[in-house]
């Protein structure tokens, strides 16, 4: 048996799809792609038949969005990121999120290595956007496979949901635990005693590559995949900050508001500890290729290996 | 449409304004005007044109409407109440703290709200969707959607007309109410009718002139349920701004205009006039 092609998380879009439009007879999306690209391109006709191809604008196809779910259809939205959250904010907020309506949001190319034509078509501050809304969920899976199944998962959810996919084509972590991928959740991508690693996206793999190098210098890394964002996977955390007495908190999105910030926000209050974050310094992004962007702006393995150590070092016992 | 009939929604129309005017004069959060203008319009959709069961407010068959238009929430709720779907003494703390009637409308904590509301410029979008929905669902549901002028000049207003009618929405009817809110020389954005009559028009709507305050023009403006065609219709509405209240409808503008006890008193007395009215003119009829 050969193994399965790796997906990256914006491509496991189309075939978690399927299987849900499979599933559920009231499951239809509105497919945003701009690039020429459809969803349904090469799927099966019952699948295309729930899929509608929009190319008007994004803040009156999240107004649809709203309409389909009040008419009781159970709706997706696929849109690459820097398009759909500045430009729908309003409509996402007050047609979305305020009623709570049940409508998943999938962002594609989201990140700094989502596209490679500069600043404006790069998103890293929407989780600072979305994590402020009431009622929403965030979801920022690491690689293709766990982006299958927390979308799956996400067919029967019955909130706001926004998946933050990045595009690139990731190898499948392997998780500790077998347990399924619950939308709140988090996955334990490595078990230790010496640093908490809280990573999403892109960086759980950087986190994954640093520890191999922190384990040689003595210190364990735990690693956590904090797909869930938004709600915080908070007793995860904090029961690891508590044997490790530090943390790392590593995202490729904006310093301000992302996933360090609220792990900020969790840990002060419940387990004070030192915490170094890895992220984007306040800082738009450029051109140039994904793997070139990430190093350039600082997130990479290597500021994840001297942040933990300057965690190490200050860690509270 | 009979003169009885029209007279018995004349009357609805009289009761509506009256718990408008008491609502408003409770609560003092808003002003009089923009729902005074859109009663009749609701009490025609509600009382004449819909389909909807207030015993079941979730119907999936039903029509549905979505208020677009910015402070007119206490027309609405009125309106819901005299048909039935929730009791009248909610009317009463509107916009009070954990009260099921908010100012902006939401779908779930009210029954028979089937949209969420006040929102400028994002009624039609969202109108456009519930209309995509229900054909989708083999429903032969309509949709309403009430706006005023302000909302045409906000928003995704008219990237959502031009969809609609790409998407041959016939299902989905916007009705414009035209009157007062932009008052003519403040602002460069009102439009005329003929003007608005051209745009839509030429955005490939079917478009129609009704007076807003006449229910059989209303009702033969706003198509019925068997007379949908490929094309969303837009019906045009001259409205007066705070009808059925003589100080009010002497007012133009958007400016908030909180009344004073006296003013409901002299407002509630006026409807009261107007009922006996159609009171006598009832008895008259042979």
């Amino acid at each position: 048996m050969s193994p399965e092609p790796i997906l990256s998380p914006t491509e496991a879009v189309g075939p978690s799809l399927e299987i849900l439009a499979a599933e559920d007879p009231s499951f239809v999306v509105l497919d945003l792609s701009t690039d020429g690209k459809s969803l349904a391109r090469e799927a099966d006709s019952s699948f295309r038949e729930r899929c509608v191809k929009t190319e008007k604008g994004e803040r009156d196809a999240v107004l649809l969005a709203a309409g389909l779910s009040l008419a009781g259809w159970n709706v997706f939205v696929f849109a690459p990121s820097p398009l759909l959250v500045p430009r729908a904010y309003e409509a996402i907020r007050s047609a979305v999120a305020v009623p709570s309506l049940p409508v998943k949001f999938l962002l594609a190319n989201a990140g700094l290595s989502g596209n490679r034509a500069g600043a404006a078509s790069q998103m890293v501050e929407d989780i600072a956007f979305l994590r402020a809304l009431p009622n929403v969920s965030i979801i920022v899976p690491s690689d293709g496979l766990s982006a299958k199944k927390l979308i799956e998962n996400s067919g029967s959810s019955r909130n706001p949901v926004f998946f933050r996919l990045h595009s690139m084509k990731l190898p499948t972590l392997k998780r500790t635990s077998e347990t399924d991928l619950e939308l709140s959740g988090a996955s334990l991508i490595r078990a230790g005693d010496g640093v908490t690693v809280c990573a999403c996206g892109t960086m759980v793999h950087e986190a994954l590559r640093a520890s191999a190098i922190l384990a040689q210098q003595g210190i364990e890394a735990e690693i956590i995949d904090c797909f869930s964002v938004k709600p915080l996977p908070a007793q995860v955390i904090t029961a690891s900050v508590r044997r490790t007495g530090c943390c790392v908190v590593a995202e490729e999105h904006n310093s301000s508001g992302g996933l360090g910030g609220a792990v900020a926000e969790l840990l002060c209050q419940s387990s004070p500890v030192p915490i170094k974050f890895v992220s984007v310094q306040d800082r738009f992004g450029q051109s140039g290729g994904a793997e070139e962007l990430l190093e350039y702006y600082g997130l990479s393995f290597k500021e994840i290996l001297s942040a933990a150590s300057q965690a190490w070092t200050m860690r509270r016992r | 449409m009979e003169r009885n009939r029209i007279i018995e929604l004349e009357k609805t129309a009289l009761e509506v304004r009256k718990d408008v005017v008491r609502m408003i004069g409770l609560s003092k959060v808003t002003s009089l005007a923009p729902s005074l203008s859109v009663v009749d319009i609701l009490v025609s959709l509600y009382f004449s044109t819909m389909s909807v069961r207030p015993d079941e407010p979730g119907c999936p068959d039903r029509d549905r409407t979505v208020l677009g238009m910015e402070n007119c929430s206490p027309a609405l709720y009125a309106t819901l109440a005299r048909k039935g779907f929730f009791d009248r003494e909610e009317l009463w703390s509107y916009q009070r703290l954990g009260a099921m009637l908010q100012g902006t409308l939401e779908p779930g904590r009210t029954p028979g709200v089937d949209s969420p509301g006040g929102i400028p410029g994002l009624g039609i979008g969202m109108a456009a969707g519930i209309a995509m929905g229900c054909r989708m669902k083999k429903s032969g549901s309509r949709v309403f959607c009430v706006v005023g002028e302000a909302e045409l000049t906000r928003g995704t207003a008219w990237e959502s007309v031009l969809a609609a009618a790409a998407r041959k929405q016939g299902n989905l009817c916007v009705i414009v109410g035209l009157g007062g809110e932009f008052p003519a020389g403040q602002t460069d954005l009102g439009a005329s009718m003929e003007t608005l009559q051209t745009r839509f028009s030429s955005f490939g709507w079917q478009v129609t002139l009704a007076d807003g305050h006449d229910f059989d023009s209303l009702d033969r403006a706003v198509p019925g349920p068997g007379e949908t065609g490929p094309a969303p219709v837009a019906v045009l509405a001259k409205t007066l701004w705070g009808k059925g209240v003589a100080f009010h409808e002497k007012e133009t503008g958007s400016a908030l205009v909180l009344p004073d006890r006296e003013k409901v008193e002299k407002a509630l007395l006026e409807l009261e006039k107007a009922g006996e009215t159609l009171e006598e003119e009832l008895h008259d009829e042979p």
